[in-house]
């Protein structure tokens, strides 16, 4: 089977995985709405609230997600975050991790288009872990831990991001670039 | 969009005055369907997120954790990765531990772990990036917690500095 055959047979074989995973989070909330209204109502609540603060990342990937197949060809993406990048997509990647915004999920459309683009899985990975960085988020943390701690746990976070990222690359295979 | 056009052999050239609106179409639709077909997978870590919230509280969290350095940390690296939800809440979680007296180690691991393994969103990066790529980097993830969180506080103590 060659790769676009491939890939059309995973979109056919895509919808029924896609509902598994949410219809049992559903069902789990039938049996707790059955044997725990007031706690299902609860965790309804928490959901709604986690939804509200998606929202607005969510439409920033969206945005970026247009503005990459507008103007962003497969090759581009190649060469900059590729298997063969180098140091230049890592240092890309982690510096695109670190000032990305919202929760990791939110990111995972598009980061499926850039695979599908030809991004490496080492940049992927990268890009991933380096979002333990939170620059808006470190002056909280200093406040709890001090600046010390700060400093030395994200000089290792990046120090991390790089390793995963190049254990990332020997573990999976890319299709291209 | 003229280096896109070279970055594809040169085809059409000529044209590279940009997108003309049936491109803004497209791309807005092409953009729209790939969203639309992870959307039940996000929704579905959305509610689950929920169910976490709801269950699992701070006072849980630290009826866990023993006493014991090597035990803790990996108790920490494992709760960070059950979570989820704004880092914020790892820090103060992680700042209650701390009061609480569970070790340093174990604080550092979840809140790692916490930003880095993604077991509820496990499904939805699965659904994205494939199964090898998510179950690889969550474990290397969980691993490299140890050692990153074990260095942060030896890195300290021979610094001289911090709490504990």
């Amino acid at each position: 089977m060659n790769a676009g055959a491939a890939q059309r047979h995973n979109e056919r074989r895509q919808p029924r995985r896609v509902f598994l995973f949410p219809t049992i989070v559903l069902a789990v909330y039938g049996i707790l709405l059955a044997a725990a209204p007031d706690k299902a109502l609860v965790a309804l609540e928490s959901s709604g609230r986690v939804l509200r603060n998606v929202a607005l990342p969510l439409g920033l990937v969206f945005a970026v997600m247009l503005v990459l197949n507008l103007f962003v060809k497969p090759a581009q993406i190649t060469r900059f975050v590729g298997r063969r990048a180098g140091i230049k997509g890592i240092m890309l990647s982690a510096g695109a991790g670190i000032i990305s915004a919202g929760p990791i999920y939110v990111w995972y459309p598009l980061l499926k288009e850039l695979r599908e683009k030809g991004a490496g899985a080492s940049p992927i990975a990268v890009f991933l872990y380096s979002r333990a960085v939170k620059p808006f988020l470190l002056p909280i943390m200093i406040a709890y831990f001090g600046w010390q701690y700060v400093v030395v746990l994200t000089a290792l976070t990046v120090l991390g991001a790089v390793a995963l990222g190049y254990s990332v690359g020997l573990l999976v295979k890319d299709q291209r670039g | 969009m003229a280096d896109a056009v070279k970055a594809q052999g040169g085809r059409g050239q000529g044209r590279e005055a940009g997108p003309g609106r049936g491109s803004y179409s497209l791309a807005f639709r092409k953009s729209a369907r790939q969203f639309a077909n992870l959307l039940p997978m996000l929704a579905g870590v959305v509610l689950l997120i929920g169910l976490f919230n709801t269950f699992v509280s701070r006072e849980v969290l630290a009826s866990v954790f023993s006493g014991d350095p090597a035990l803790d940390t990996l108790r920490g690296a494992g709760f960070g990765s059950i979570l989820a939800g704004n880092p914020i809440n790892s820090y103060i979680i992680g700042g209650e531990l701390l009061k609480d007296g569970v070790s340093l180690y174990a604080v550092t691991a979840l809140i790692v772990t916490w930003v880095t393994v993604g077991l509820v969103q496990l499904p939805a990066e699965i659904a994205a990036l494939g199964r090898r790529f998510g179950l690889v980097r969550n474990g290397l993830c969980f691993a490299l917690s140890i050692p990153i969180a074990i260095l942060t506080v030896l890195i300290l103590t021979l610094g001289g500095g911090f709490l504990r």
